[in-house]
């Protein structure tokens, strides 16, 4: 397992792309929850960036930003395509389930890595925005960290396969892209306007789920959400979100296991 | 002699097109293994069946007695078509790579690069190099592990003549150290300097197989040039154990199994009153028999 961790840091770390990317990605991760405070119409909210619910805005924002990840994921793996490096590694001996899993781990440690930031970064924004200190509120919501891991496995998964599929790095951003913003919500729409049960199913879809805060956006800036936000945002994605989350993760992940396994290099 | 590569019946098509066709290949040790066919013969489809990167549609191959794996792979130093680096890694950080792969020592690594003469560029990108030390940086990642076979496709492709012979040398050094050589190429020239053993394929076909020497029957060229050429062949009808003949202008070209002793030939065409203004012996050219071979496939 460490050589193939050691196989894939030996690949990416002097990558300039992927340190920018990388980069990019981490100052805008970190400062994300001292930021949104300044968004202008986000500034009457101010429990939005305190303990509990900051837990769930912090997830609500890193959700746009794992967009990077996606990206930085599909032009990695297409790199191994287009270099043809995956060839390569399979004639220098290594097995194609090696090269399925390099990559797994990599996405898997990211994952892992930036969840712990996650923790440590929200805590922290958390304690200096709060306004009269209330340590037993602190941790009452923090089930958006797990839900952050799988988001951001669920967001790696989807673009692995699709560059997986596609091999190539324009067309895989191109077709992820597409999928997430036209083509499921236009999915969604028939579903629901022509499908018995059109709704149930079209909330499974994989976007939707992997996009799912659990939560919907317009109550918590209605009326209501001034009084009693705290009610109206649960305590993590729940049990529901998060398994579909995981059947999504396996799909896409044994999709890509069949096609570097089955498919000529 | 240990069989190092065998296979049985290997079938590759792609669509409609069949590029390997029931391939059966024996590769001794110590072998310099040519494999020989024209562009779109099925070389590289075979070297990448075996090298695990294309799936077989039937047929199987054995490395060492074992069915084709992983770690069998890694004893093995291959170069196919063209290098495959990462283009923004130095030549030490790819080779790097090879090696923890490869699980070899890291320490491989200088001598290697040393060996193909690429030290002084070793920090270098990979894309910063030219094509021959692309070429070279390949055959330094295939003589990482010190593996006992090298498979070569095509590896003095897009040299430059001195390129050709730096590449060309290197690899009789190392079949020098007893390593087995399997050699993919068109050139017949590269194949007949460099090879003991050699398989002919056309179209997916095998054609033949064996010993160079086998190939070629031990065969030698006369050439044989006089004022009167009817007479000569007439002369040489009758002479003892003389071979197939065949006219090229006023030059009769006649075909010798075995060591011609040109001194008696031209004595006994002298003793028939035939005198001889041109006497060539030349051992028969690879490049003959190869298109004698494909001829009549």
């Amino acid at each position: 397992m460490m050589r193939l961790l050691k196989i894939e840091w030996n690949k990416v770390y002097s990558y300039r792309a992927f340190r920018i990317l990388v980069g990019i990605y981490l100052v805008s991760f970190i400062a994300l929850p001292y930021t949104m405070e300044g968004i202008p119409f986000l500034r009457n909210w101010q429990q939005l960036f305190e303990f509990p619910i900051i837990w769930f805005s912090y997830y609500f924002g890193a959700e746009f930003l794992s967009l990077a990840l996606a990206i930085l994921v599909i032009t990695l793996t297409t790199n191994e395509y287009s270099n043809r490096t995956f060839r390569q590694h399979v004639i220098d001996g290594m097995s194609r389930r090696e090269l399925f899993a390099g990559k797994m781990l990599l996405m898997g440690a990211m994952a892992l890595l930036l969840s712990v930031i996650f923790a440590i970064n929200g805590y922290i924004a958390g304690t200096l925005n709060a306004f009269i200190p209330e340590p037993e509120l602190t941790w009452t919501k923090a089930g958006y960290i797990p839900g952050f891991t799988m988001h951001t496995l669920g967001i790696m998964a989807f673009s692995f396969f699709v560059a997986n599929l596609l091999r190539r790095s324009g067309l895989a951003i191109f077709a992820f892209l597409a999928w997430i913003f036209p083509i499921e919500l236009i999915i969604r729409g028939v579903l629901v306007g022509v499908v018995k049960d059109g709704g149930m199913i079209s909330s499974r879809l994989p976007i939707h789920v992997i996009y799912s805060s659990n939560v919907q956006t317009k109550d918590i800036f209605s009326d209501v959400a001034m009084l009693d936000i705290n009610a109206l945002i649960p305590n993590g994605l729940g049990w529901e979100n998060l398994a579909w989350k995981a059947i999504w993760i396996a799909v896409f992940s044994g999709l890509s296991y069949w096609m570097i396994l089955r498919r000529d290099l | 002699m240990e069989t190092v590569l065998k296979t049985q019946a290997l079938s590759k098509s792609f669509g409609r097109i069949k590029a390997v066709r029931d391939l059966n290949l024996e590769v001794p040790e110590g072998a310099v293994f040519g494999i020989l066919g024209p562009n779109g013969s099925g070389k590289s489809t075979t070297l990448s069946m075996l090298m695990g990167i294309l799936r077989p549609d039937s047929g199987e191959f054995s490395w060492f007695g074992q069915p084709g794996s992983p770690e069998q792979r890694r004893q093995i130093g291959t170069l196919l078509e063209q290098p495959n680096f990462y283009p923004y890694l130095s030549a030490r950080q790819n080779l790097k790579i090879a090696c923890l792969i490869k699980e070899c020592s890291e320490q491989r690594i200088e001598p290697v690069l040393a060996q193909v003469g690429l030290l002084d560029r070793a920090d270098s990108a990979f894309k910063t190099f030219s094509t021959g030390m692309k070429q070279r940086l390949a055959i330094a990642s295939a003589l990482l592990a010190d593996p006992r076979v090298l498979v070569l496709d095509e590896p003095t492709n897009g040299l430059d003549p001195q390129g050709i012979a730096e590449v060309r040398e290197l690899i009789l050094q190392i079949a020098e150290r007893g390593k087995t050589i399997l050699l993919a190429s068109h050139i017949l020239d590269e194949v007949e300097k460099v090879c003991t053993h050699v398989a002919v394929i056309k179209k997916g076909h095998l054609l033949a197989q064996g010993s160079v020497m086998d190939i070629l029957s031990n065969q030698h060229q006369v050439e044989m040039q006089a004022a009167e050429p009817d007479a000569l062949e007439r002369a040489l009808a009758a002479l003892p154990h003389a071979g197939e003949r065949r006219r090229q202008g006023d030059m009769i070209v006649m075909m010798v199994t075995g060591e011609p002793d040109g001194e008696a030939i031209n004595r006994y065409l002298f003793q028939q009153g035939i005198v001889l203004r041109h006497l060539r012996i030349h051992k028969k050219r690879l490049e003959e028999s190869f298109l004698e071979i494909t001829a009549k496939a």
